[in-house]
């Protein structure tokens, strides 16, 4: 045989005290099947596999591992080509599934130089024939990797986590029946297998989407979702049945797809119009300028009694936006943090409107308003109005914190919040440096 | 807090001993047995030796006052003490083998992740090192007629002699 040769080369140190090595590990090779299991879960595969040679009874105890993580501890690293790591991966990862005996429950597989190959392929075939629970697949590099069709037809799956994948069921696809948390990250998928998916998913309740193409408009059909995160760039983003939806957190990275359409139904509505339960809500990037379309009413037919944390990135100078900001404040009445990112942008004046905020603390009280953190500020008057319009509205202020944009005009922004009247007497102000 | 319900428990060697309710209710297992009802008398816990159940019992205590609001101790300041309890010169490894066993019977989930942990790290430690890319063990045992041609190298564990 080929090895022989090479492995009577190697040289080995001998372990300090042989014997009483063994007997301490020949005493825990006696723990149950799981307890095994979990002593072995905690080291990387790389040695769990090396405890084989601990001794015979510990010869096959890393083959029943339920999980199995393939990451960059896998290969000792040492500076060599590319393509030599990924051979010696695959290599690795082969005999590792072949030499495995038992269910594989979850399954990660994430190495910086796992590029585009369709050894892939193979190992889905393999793990789709074992109970699969979780799969967490992320090709670092390259072109997306399409999925091959075997992983679809694992409906033991719980989580799936994908990066830079192609997504395409094949048309025998009916979804997973028990997929409850799902993470797509630079995913190219069709819009109506994107519909598909989520549709046919009942126990979802986590869904993460960032960077994705192919498709533009979200349609969220999805009862038993309580957590929502996204950042991209989207047409729309529609909730249907979302009834238990209670953390979201949506990033619009672009806003030229943004359709101003004067005189329809404001996106503010038809976005919470699904959403009753919300507790946590983070509108970042361009997504409030989203929100601000249409006929922006002065707050929502029904107040968003859970929310109690709301961040929002706002453009100050945009008047949609600000309408868009009051009309969400008025409806949060029990809201207990609040963080403002003030993102200035050109091509907008402020001169029509630069009183929006001020007298407008009449129409809003915050009880519960402990926390409130503003930064980007440059010290306009339509900001340092929106500040005041904060501390006349929440007696229960504990703390505001401040940052702003840059170090000019810092000193005459200072000397106008010190003049601010405060509902709270607790409130403490604290600026931050730029 | 008011005066909280004292548990007894007894272990395998007949030795008693007295803890708070929320100190017992650490373990899933005694938890339950109280539940059930069962707790009139003395718990009896045929598994576990008067010696670690000791352990136990001052694991578990330490757990509990730790997040009692009055003496809260931060989580650094905790792992510290779990770090100390179960350093290997202070707790023999035949205990640390029964401490597994009695964390695993009594259902006690932080107790079994350090213990647990503790025995990875050891096994880490004990691993030799190894020059060549450990695919080569997975090929040598993967067959027997090469594990004894590589014999040679592991003379030091006699071990793998026998079957």
């Amino acid at each position: 045989m080929s090895y022989d040769g090479r492995i009577l080369q190697q040289k080995r140190e001998a372990p300090k005290s042989p014997c009483q090595t063994e007997i301490e590990l020949d005493r825990f090779s006696r723990l149950p099947g799981h307890i095994i299991d979990q002593i072995l879960s905690q080291l990387s595969i790389r040695d769990a596999v090396r405890t084989s040679v601990l001794s015979t009874k510990w010869r096959y105890k890393w083959a029943t591992l339920p999980n199995l993580v393939f990451d960059n501890q896998c290969i000792s690293l040492t500076s060599q080509d590319q393509v030599v790591i990924k051979s010696k991966l695959v290599s690795i990862i082969d005999h590792v599934l072949l030499l495995h005996n038992g269910p594989v429950y979850k399954f990660r597989l994430s190495h910086r130089d796992l590029v585009g190959i369709t050894d892939i392929d193979r190992w889905i075939l393999h793990l789709s024939r074992s109970p699969i629970r979780e799969f967490v697949l992320e090709i670092w590099k390259g072109q997306r990797y399409k999925l091959h069709s075997c992983l679809f037809s694992c409906q033991n799956l719980m989580h799936l986590e994908l990066f830079n994948c192609l997504v395409r069921p094949p048309s025998t696809f009916h979804g997973f029946k028990n997929l409850k948390s799902l993470d797509l990250q630079h995913v190219t998928m069709g819009q109506d297998v994107f519909e598909h998916l989520i549709t046919t998913c009942p126990l979802l309740e986590r869904l993460t989407l960032m960077n994705f193409d192919g498709f533009s408009h979200l349609n969220i059909d999805a009862p038993s979702l309580l957590f929502f995160d996204i950042g991209g760039v989207f047409d729309d983003v529609s909730f249907i049945n979302t009834f238990q939806l209670a953390l979201v957190s949506i990033g619009l990275y672009a806003k030229d797809k943004i359709s101003k359409r004067p005189g329809c139904t404001s996106n503010l509505l038809k976005f919470f119009a699904h959403l009753p339960h919300i507790r946590r809500l983070e509108i970042q990037s361009y997504f409030l300028k989203y929100l601000a379309v249409g006929d922006v009413p002065s707050k929502l037919p029904s107040p968003c009694v859970d929310l109690g944390y709301l961040s929002v990135r706002i453009n100050f100078d945009d008047w949609e936006e600000n309408k868009a900001a009051l009309c969400l404040l008025r409806s949060s009445p029990n809201l207990q943090e609040l963080e403002i990112l003030a993102r200035p942008e050109e091509g907008f004046t402020t001169d029509s409107f630069v009183s929006f905020w001020e007298g407008e603390h009449w129409s809003c009280m915050f009880d519960q308003l402990r926390l409130v953190k503003v930064s980007g500020i440059s010290g306009t008057r339509l900001e340092l109005g929106f500040i005041s319009f904060l501390l006349l509205a929440s007696p229960a202020l504990e703390r505001m914190t401040m940052k702003p944009a840059s170090a000019n005009g810092q000193f005459l922004m200072m000397k106008e919040l010190l003049r601010f009247r405060r509902a709270s007497v607790r409130a403490e102000i604290i600026y931050l440096d730029p | 807090m008011a005066s909280s319900r004292k548990i007894t428990l007894r272990s395998s060697d007949g030795e008693s001993f007295e803890v708070e309710e929320a100190v017992a209710v650490e373990s899933q297992t005694i938890k339950h047995m109280i539940e059930d009802d069962c707790a009139d008398n003395a718990i009896p816990l045929p598994n576990v030796t008067s010696k670690i159940l000791a352990k136990v019992i001052e694991y578990c205590k330490k757990h509990v006052d730790a997040s009692k609001a009055e003496d809260r101790v931060n989580d650094e300041d905790l792992k510290a003490w779990d770090a100390a309890f179960i350093k290997v010169d202070q707790v023999d490894q035949a205990t640390l083998f029964d401490l597994i066993l009695a964390a695993n019977y009594l259902n006690i989930k932080s107790l079994l992740d350090l213990t647990c942990q503790t025995v990875a790290d050891m096994i880490k430690g004990n691993l030799f090192p190894v020059r060549n890319e450990w695919l080569n063990f997975t090929f040598s045992i993967a067959n027997r007629e090469l594990v004894l041609v590589c014999l040679t190298e592991w003379v030091a564990h006699r071990r793998l002699f026998c079957s």
